[in-house]
């Protein structure tokens, strides 16, 4: 009975973790893309800054040269939370690194900076083995809260984890609402719709743009620390700059420009990914291992009938319909 | 009275083509100036020059006083200079009341820092905005579309919308880059109602327009530009007159 109950929370948290993990990378790029037109093609290398970041200073400094095996980090790990906020922080900065210069020229090119950016970051997790652990991992990254429940009951971590992310996401929600509701998310929508009318109309996009961008790329790095948290273990393949694809289509499936509707995106997405997987067990074997790229093949063909048939997503773009100040 | 708008000498070329080629004018307070001349005079590249949408090469810009070439046209649209495009440009996923209020003079929420600190501030000043964006669209006629989106209104209401959202930003002068083209007679005259009762309460226009009745009749003093240059300048019955117009723009 109880193994039971301890297999369906480690189910449980195996979907909602990283389902959630997903929804809060997503809302960062929504903020990017969904309300202020910011084509960001690096997201897996934001959120993979965010984990490697975070992996080093909240594990410390590693080397077995016995093995050959190191990473960079602090002399101690540092506290998980200011870890986390450093990990938020670095990301912010590559954000801004990345944005400035290409944020002057036209919107193109900050698509091709995000995507240079995700080869390089790819690449330098791969190599620089001395600083990131390369494909030797980085291991042994804590979980919060590991003195209450340690770390080899799984079913209580990872059960745990759960409600750590929930709560970072409610977090993440709560502001990102009260600021896209304000009149700076206005700006940024204004910007969205007509970049040098906004200007024209006394908007200093320039300055508003790098803002939201920033803190977007800020969201993906912590997103990148949780995943960091509960897998316990990067290695640099976890970032391939094509996973960026899924944040599109979470944001796009459940609507750009909601935040709300981003969260029930990325769920839907792993509700899909969930159920094919339980299918798999009923298929003859050569279709079996053919699963996984017909999953892609569907992801993209519902990207593609979404984008004809329902181009704002499942929950749309709120519309602003503010009561009158007069009628009171 | 000084003139509130003065432009010296200005050179903007685009390739080999000097658009605008040593263009010295000036508007006095409070009229209704008109800018007229043959398609590729440089009219509306003049107007861009001055709001700071294009960089000109040589030549200055004066507003009430301050020089203000050079400076981003964002920071020119505060010190109380703003242009209406000849396309309008609405902000087309946003409700008709909204692309109002993005063009409010700068607001405590739209500042991070402020918004974290300053929640009151922030929604007083929003529920003043909604109050001031509603007296406004009654003024211009567009109470009833309030929460429509904008892409949704038509031709004529979309040239409305971008004269309600440019006096959201509490202008001292108004640049229009043809205010009543394609709008129909009916809509046009509200539209050049709105301008003279804006005019009377201290506002500036200067304006292009290709409709020589509604030039005519409308502006207190009128300069004709050709060729990059300013050609002549005057009150509506000697521009009428003069040969040189005649000649470069209005034809036998």
């Amino acid at each position: 009975m109880a193994d039971v109950f301890q297999s369906m929370i480690l189910q449980l948290a195996g979907f909602l973790v990283p389902a959630t993990i997903l929804a809060i990378l997503a809302l960062g790029l929504n903020l990017q893309w969904g309300h202020t037109g910011l084509f960001n093609a690096g997201v897996a290398a934001f959120v993979g800054v965010g984990a490697y970041t975070f992996g080093m200073f909240a594990t410390g400094k590693y080397s077995n040269p016995g093995v050959s095996w190191y990473h960079w980090g602090p002399d101690r790990p540092i506290d998980m939370i200011a870890a986390a906020l450093v990990a938020m922080a670095v990301a912010g900065i590559f954000g801004l690194l990345v944005a400035a210069p290409a944020l002057r020229l036209r919107a193109d090119y900050l698509a091709i900076a995000t995507l240079a950016l995700a080869e390089i970051v790819r690449l330098v997790l791969k190599n620089e083995r001395r600083f990131t652990g390369g494909d030797q991992s980085l291991a042994f990254i804590p979980r919060p809260f590991e003195a209450f429940v340690p770390g080899n009951i799984g079913w209580a971590s990872d059960g745990l984890f759960i409600f750590i992310v929930a709560g970072v996401a409610l977090g993440v929600v709560v502001v990102l609402e009260y600021v896209t509701r304000a009149p700076w998310g206005r700006d940024l929508r204004a910007i969205r719709e007509d970049e040098e009318a906004a200007i024209a109309l006394g908007k200093d996009a320039f300055r508003l743009k790098l803002t939201a961008f920033a803190i977007g790329c800020a969201i993906m790095g912590l997103a990148g620390a949780l995943l960091a948290s509960f897998n316990r273990v990067l290695v640099p393949d976890l970032f391939v700059p094509a996973s960026t694809f899924t944040a599109y289509v979470v944001v796009i499936l459940g609507g750009s420009g909601n935040n709300r509707g981003v969260v029930l995106g990325a769920y839907l997405f792993y509700v899909f990914g969930w159920s094919t997987q339980q299918v798999r067990g009923y298929l003859p074997p050569d279709w079996s291992l053919r699963l996984d790229f017909i999953n892609q093949i569907v992801v993209g063909v519902l990207l593609i009938l979404v984008i004809l048939f329902r181009p704002e997503g499942v929950l749309p773009e709120k519309k602003y319909v503010p009561r009158s100040p007069r009628a009171e | 009275m000084p003139p509130i708008l003065e432009v010296r000498d200005i050179v903007k070329t685009f390739g080999g083509i000097r658009a605008v080629d040593g263009c010295t004018l000036s508007v006095a307070p409070q009229t209704i100036t008109g800018l007229i001349g043959p398609n590729g005079a440089g009219k509306s590249t003049l107007f861009n020059v001055i709001v700071g949408l294009f960089a000109a090469e040589e030549g200055e810009v004066h507003f009430d006083g301050q020089r203000i070439d050079g400076l981003p046209p964002f920071r020119i649209v505060r010190n109380g200079l703003i242009k209406t495009f000849q396309i309008p440009r609405e902000l087309r996923n946003l409700t008709v009341l909204e692309n109002l209020m993005v063009a409010a003079p700068p607001m405590a929420g739209e500042r991070l820092h402020e918004l974290l600190l300053r929640p009151g501030q922030v929604r007083r000043e929003e529920e003043a905005v909604i109050k001031r964006a509603e007296d406004v669209l009654e003024t211009v006629g567009l109470r009833e579309l309030r929460d429509e989106y904008a892409r949704n209104l038509s031709g004529g209401q979309k040239k409305l919308l971008e004269i309600a959202r440019a006096l959201m930003a509490k202008p001292r002068m108004m640049l229009l880059d043809e205010p009543v083209a394609g709008v129909n007679p009916t809509l046009a005259q509200r539209i050049l109602g709105v301008i003279e009762e804006l005019r009377a309460s201290g506002l500036t226009f200067f304006l292009v327009e290709h409709d020589m009745d509604v030039v005519m009749k409308r502006c207190s003093w009128i300069i004709v530009m050709h060729q990059g240059r300013r050609l002549v300048e005057g009150l509506p019955e000697a521009i009428k007159a003069d040969p040189r117009v005649i000649e470069s723009y209005l034809g036998v």
